[in-house]
């Protein structure tokens, strides 16, 4: 089924939505939620929890990518169970990708508690536009989607060295762009 | 700040950043090629004259051949001089019709030489060489602008091949250009001379 179809099913309140995304999409939702959390049970909790956010959310939102929109929502709710749960052991590929990010942001004195999430949405996305298309998926696939280098290297067709170098630098490039803009001091 | 601010900063981003992602499709990679001695298509935009010799591998290798490598740092263009077994920075250079490469230099030797700027490359013959944005030439020097092959992944290896009239010598320069954590790298992985058996 299409995704202007199952959207449809959502604006007619027909459960029959909530199957057919699953269907058509469930194993990337599930993969999404497992990249952070690591736990099968978990995951599928989150992805379930999702689905009811997506059902209180369509209508009135007509999403142009059903999958981005769904994926955001798992994403969400899947960080929100893993800072719930921080006696989880240190072994998802989330875990590393965070402390990846930790020893770029790190600072002695930051302004961090002036800026609202939201804000800080923006800034990022003010970055974001500054990279090529190929190095914004990678970065995203890695931070956004917690992807291993593997998974990362396949999507994009190049080595997982590369990934590696190019996410070194990306993040350096990060760092400045924040410092500029006095995120990080 | 630290990770989980951002990570949260991150959860509401846009989602039209997510799409892109999720509708990202790689560029087909052409297979790669195996490594090569010798490149495949040469353009020369001013013609120098020379004689092709006939090689014999009499002599140690001598001096008299420096390369220099291009870099722009903060907005300076910096010239590092190429050596064999030390990497130094180089930068990609852009022309005014778009052709996108790196810049090697060498001193102009030879009597009568003119100074000369010719394009590298594997691929397909890419256009005339048009003005390098930011590099100001020198009549003193002979310029190549090394295009790699679209789609090929670093390292790249290739031989700039260089005669030496007073000399007598023909010196092929082995060059490794590779990607650093700041940016990319060249160094002469190795350089051969050859006398000349057969000189105009």
């Amino acid at each position: 089924m299409v995704d202007e179809e199952i959207i449809e099913l959502f604006f007619e309140r027909s459960e029959q939505a909530i199957s057919e995304l699953d269907t058509k999409y469930g194993r990337v939702f599930h993969k999404t939620s497992y990249n952070i959390l690591k736990d099968e049970l978990d995951a599928a909790e989150c992805v379930n929890d999702a689905y009811l956010g997506t059902w209180n959310a369509i209508p009135p939102t007509k999403p142009n990518s059903l999958l981005a929109f769904v994926c955001q929502i798992v994403r969400n709710v899947s960080v929100k169970r893993y800072y719930m749960k921080k006696a989880i052991k240190r072994n998802s590929t989330y875990d590393v990708a965070m402390e990846e990010i930790d020893a770029c942001l790190s600072s002695a004195s930051t302004v961090e508690d002036e800026v609202e999430t939201r804000e800080l949405a923006r800034i990022i996305e003010g970055f974001l536009d500054t990279l090529s298309s190929e190095n914004r998926v990678i970065f995203l696939q890695r931070y956004w989607f917690s992807d291993t280098y593997s998974d990362i290297a396949k999507k994009v067709g190049i080595s997982e060295k590369s990934v590696s170098v190019r996410l070194s630098r990306i993040r350096k490039k990060m760092r400045e762009y924040l410092v500029e803009r006095e995120v990080l001091v | 700040m630290n990770s989980e601010k951002f990570s949260n900063a991150l959860g509401k981003i846009d989602v039209s950043y997510v799409e892109e992602v999720v509708d990202y499709k790689a560029k087909k990679k052409r297979p790669q090629q195996i490594w090569k001695l010798a490149v495949a298509c040469v353009a020369v935009i001013v013609l120098t004259v020379d004689v092709l010799p006939l090689f014999n591998k009499d002599k140690e290798i001598s001096s008299g051949f420096a390369l220099i490598a291009y870099a722009s740092e903060n907005g300076t263009v910096v010239e590092n001089k190429v050596q064999e077994g030390a990497s130094v920075p180089i930068s990609f250079f852009e022309t005014t019709n778009g052709l996108k490469g790196f810049v090697f230099a060498y001193n102009r030797k030879n009597p009568g030489d003119i100074s000369s700027a010719s394009i590298m490359t594997e691929g397909e013959f890419p256009g005339i060489l048009e003005e390098i944005i930011g590099l100001k030439m020198s009549k003193d020097k002979n310029y190549v602008f090394y295009i790699p092959e679209q789609d090929k992944e670093f390292p790249y290896r290739f031989m700039m091949p260089y005669t030496d009239e007073e000399a007598n010598l023909v010196y092929f320069c082995y060059l490794l250009v590779e990607e650093t954590e700041d940016g990319y790298s060249a160094v002469i992985e190795r350089m051969e001379s050859f006398e000349r058996k057969f000189k105009e």
